[in-house]
């Protein structure tokens, strides 16, 4: 019977283990290939306090949860600067240095020979000295440590991280600062796989370097994609299949000498057929293409896109009043690349309430312009001031705080996360995003969810797309996408927008609705924007003034219709000789 | 006389990395693949050369030539028949680099249950001690940094003269442009995948002449060829063989004052310091 209890000792163990992997490569969608060191972190550490201080196998776990967690965030902090393939190449060295570490330093870690004889768990005078005994202590751990990824996974905390794997520089232009993120669940992540280290050198009272080898990163690695990325249930399911295997390989007759050669080349082409066959594992992260969400009565009854009780505001057609102060400059913005000048000396001014239009054949710095203002880029000259503030070079998620959101041309909705969830996540300063009260204060976090729950719908319901609040962003066809960007965009609440190119490659009557929808952003949720369009007639129709952009200066400004009537600007947009 | 030892020992090494590293990048900058299976091409073309000269007795220059050809045949049928229907089916990098782990963790262990862990050398090669004053160093050392040296200049002159060197630096740097121009992409990336694997073919056999073949043999020189290229820059092939060498000389150097355990530790660093100041490497660009 012992025999059975250790086996499942074993797949809740590994499932604990999985599940802080799936944290970073199912919800953050980065890999770590180094994730059976933290829970040698884990497991070094309980064995070093246990026999030099004697100290409870408590404080052995929280040292090392404490201890793991931070170095898992230290390894997060490089990609603050470079993209996630570098997280690869530091986890592979994270990996490969504690492992020398852990053969070479004899004096703390024994070196090859590991650390035997660790006193087994004690708590309150009863020693989980059998795997009878130590299992009931396993499960109440093991439910400690699903119940923190529940929670973190399914808050508004694991909501950003799910925008961060789909889209990063769309999370950050929601006014998360993502590397923030990354570099806390990175701790959490190591911390939770150090609770299985410390309880396993328990358990077995044995440890060497040889039980956290590269090969049992990637054993984990391959649990977790077999299960289903950020599936909750995944690392059970992948951690009691894989190991289920594992021991039924030990009773094929004559495989002794050969089980961990075969049990490796198993698992290799599990992962590569996997990869091809079923990227998404035997749980999906989503059963169904579709969630119900339910709908309050008063936003059903409401008509698409009509008018809520607050009325108009404004009136449109108000034009650049006289000595009010624009609520966005932009002074000499200047960038060039290598020899050649993108933008030159561009400034411009918004003023509250109006649509202004940024215009101008292709090629000429329009989105370098964009791109610098919204702190994408750094400008080589120049300054952009908020409401005569100067927030030049501040990162695209400090922007967002000062008032200034941005769309995308490609629109980039977070397509492996619903609808709802695209506009609840750029709610603002969400207290469910900090982590540690997520825990201290859940009424506060399921009150604010409920109001975000509601105002997400009253966009949805704005931009007409109500009805499909439980689809998948990615489901839907590309101009609701783009609705879906639009309503996202509102959420921030910034009154400043940057929209671009809201209207390009839709339908006639899709960039209708658009033309409507900006129109009725401005006037009635009294938004300042900034249009940059190549469709002349939406142009026409939405904005009093534009800038007229070509090789990188701004040429002229004024009514529209009037800038396209001067030959000469005509000539440069459409390359009429 | 210590240090001219460790310098010499230094330069085989550095010549070693360097070619390790322009393997990989030159792989990685043109098809953003993160070719994990890279240390299974080395393990195959290592067992090949050893298996030829001691089984089938066959003269070390032939079989040097049939470990290139080895490489060359794994690395291409990898990109072949599961890299190009990851990338039809639109799989993410993540998906890619994940199902090249399992190629590389399976075939290693098949290695291993072929062959045992039992190392295999190169027989028949003229092994002798050389010395220079109170240097020492071997034939294998000396064929190591010739052709490894050897080996990077010609790829970089054919990078930087020839019509197909050409066309792999402009699908490395602007995919969409590449595409418009009318390439095979799936050409260019087989031609690229048998120059990586090629070229890595020579470092196993190298490597294989101046140690022995054994399964995992592929693993180091793996991990100090993706450094090499992340330290020197993504784009920059010259900064991939750079950067390579800068690895081996500290690698060598760094033993003055540690453990030649510490070398994954001394490389680590170095990669963790330069990316922090500059992120972009040491010869890379910051756009793009």
């Amino acid at each position: 019977m012992d025999y059975v209890y250790h086996i499942l000792i074993l797949v809740i163990m590994y499932a604990i283990l999985v599940q802080s992997l799936n944290l970073i490569m199912g919800y953050v969608g980065v890999i770590s290939m180094g994730h059976a060191v933290f829970s040698g972190i884990g497991a070094y550490t309980a064995a070093i306090l246990s026999i030099h201080l004697g100290s409870n196998f408590l404080i052995g776990l929280a040292v090392g949860f404490v201890f793991s967690g931070l170095v898992g965030a230290l390894l997060a902090l490089p990609s603050l600067r470079v993209r996630d393939e570098y997280l690869i190449v530091f986890t592979v060295g994270f990996q490969m240095v504690v492992f020398e570490f852990m053969l070479t330093a004899r004096g703390i870690t024994q070196g090859q020979g590991g650390i035997p004889g660790i006193p087994p768990a004690e708590l309150l005078g009863i020693s989980f000295h059998t795997p009878l005994r130590f299992l009931p202590l396993l499960a109440v751990m093991g439910l400690i440590c699903f119940a923190i990824a529940w929670r973190v996974t399914h808050s508004p905390f694991g909501r950003v991280l799910k925008a961060i794997r789909e889209d990063e520089s769309a999370c950050r232009a929601l006014g998360k600062n993502t590397l923030f993120f990354k570099v806390l669940v990175f701790g959490l992540s190591g911390g939770l796989a150090a609770i299985t280290g410390s309880l396993m050198a328990h358990y077995i009272s044995f440890i060497s370097p040889f039980s956290f080898t590269i090969e049992v990163s990637v054993f984990i690695i391959v649990m977790v994609v077999l299960g289903g990325e950020a599936n909750f249930w995944g690392p059970i399911m992948g951690a009691a299949i894989l190991m289920g295997i594992t021991e039924a390989l030990r009773f094929v007759p004559g495989a002794s000498n050969y089980i961990d050669a075969a049990r490796e080349i198993f698992y290799g082409l599990i992962l590569m057929f996997l990869m091809i066959f079923r990227p998404q594992g035997i749980l999906p992260e989503y059963s169904k293409r579709s969630k119900k969400i339910p709908i309050p009565k008063e936003l059903l009854s409401r008509e698409n896109g009509a008018a809520d009780p607050d009325g108009i505001k404004r009136t449109p057609g108000r034009f650049q009043e006289e000595n009010q102060e624009p609520i966005l400059e932009i002074q000499g913005l200047s960038k060039s690349f290598g020899g050649l000048q993108a933008v030159a000396e561009a400034s411009l001014k918004l003023f509250p309430g109006d649509i202004t239009g940024l215009i101008g054949p292709n090629g000429c710095g329009k989105t370098t312009l964009f791109n610098m203002a919204n702190g994408f880029m750094e400008p080589d000259q120049g300054a952009v001031y908020v409401r005569g503030k100067a927030v030049t070079g501040l990162a695209p998620y400090k922007l967002v705080t000062e008032g200034l959101a941005r769309s995308w041309q490609d629109v980039r909705v977070f397509k492996e996360m619903t609808v709802l969830d695209n506009v609840m996540v750029a709610r603002p300063n969400q207290i469910g995003e900090n982590l540690f009260l997520l825990f201290l204060r859940p009424g506060r976090v399921a009150r604010e969810e409920r109001e975000n729950y509601r105002a997400a719908l009253e966009y949805l319901q704005l931009v007409g797309l109500l009805d499909k609040a439980g689809q998948l962003a990615g489901s839907l066809s590309n101009a609701e996408q783009k609705l879906v960007a639009i309503a996202r965009l509102l959420a921030t609440e910034c009154p400043i927008l940057f929209l671009d190119e809201p209207t390009a490659a839709l339908d006639i009557d899709s960039v209708e609705r658009v033309i409507q929808l900006i129109q009725e952003i401005a006037f009635r949720k009294d938004k300042t924007i900034l249009l940059v369009e190549h469709n002349l007639d939406v142009v026409r129709g939405l904005v009093k003034k534009a800038y007229f952009m070509s090789e990188g200066k701004i040429l002229a400004e004024g009514e529209p219709a009037k800038l396209m009537a001067d030959p000469k600007l005509a000539e440069v947009y459409f390359g009429i000789d | 006389m210590l240090i001219a030892q460790l310098l010499v020992q230094g330069l085989i090494t550095a010549s070693f990395y360097a070619l390790a590293g322009v393997t990989w990048g030159i792989i990685y900058r043109t098809t953003l693949t993160f070719h994990f299976s890279h240390q299974l091409v080395f393990t195959i073309a290592g067992y090949t050369a050893a298996l030829l000269t001691a089984e089938l007795k066959l003269h070390f220059i032939f079989a040097f030539f049939c470990s290139i050809a080895t490489a060359i045949a794994l690395g291409c049928s990898i990109d072949a028949f599961l890299y190009r229907r990851l990338r039809e089916m639109g799989a993410t990098k993540a998906t890619t680099f994940l199902s090249s782990l399992g190629f590389a963790t399976a075939g290693t262990a098949i290695v291993l249950l072929l062959f045992s862990s039992n190392p295999r050398s190169i027989k028949g090669f003229p092994a002798k001690t050389l010395s220079i004053g109170d240097v020492f160093f071997t034939t294998a050392d000396v064929a190591m940094v010739a052709i490894s040296l050897i080996s990077v200049g010609l790829l970089l002159l054919f990078l930087r003269k020839s019509r197909y060197g050409k066309v792999i630096r402009a699908v490395g740097s602007n995919r969409e442009m590449a595409r418009n121009l009318g390439l095979d992409i799936n050409k260019v990336y087989l031609l690229v995948y048998a120059i990586g694997s090629g070229l890595f073919g020579v470092a196993a056999f190298l490597f294989t002449l101046k140690n022995v073949a054994y399964p995992t043999m592929g693993v180091f020189p793996f991990f100090m060829s993706f450094t090499a290229v992340f330290l020197g820059g993504i784009n920059s092939i010259a900064g991939h063989a750079l950067a390579g060498f800068i690895l081996g000389m500290a690698e060598n150097l760094g033993m003055i004052i540690l453990p030649g355990e510490y070398k994954i530790m001394i490389a680590y660093g170095i990669l963790f310091i330069v990316i922090l100041i500059k992120p972009e490497g040491l010869l890379g660009s910051k756009r793009g």
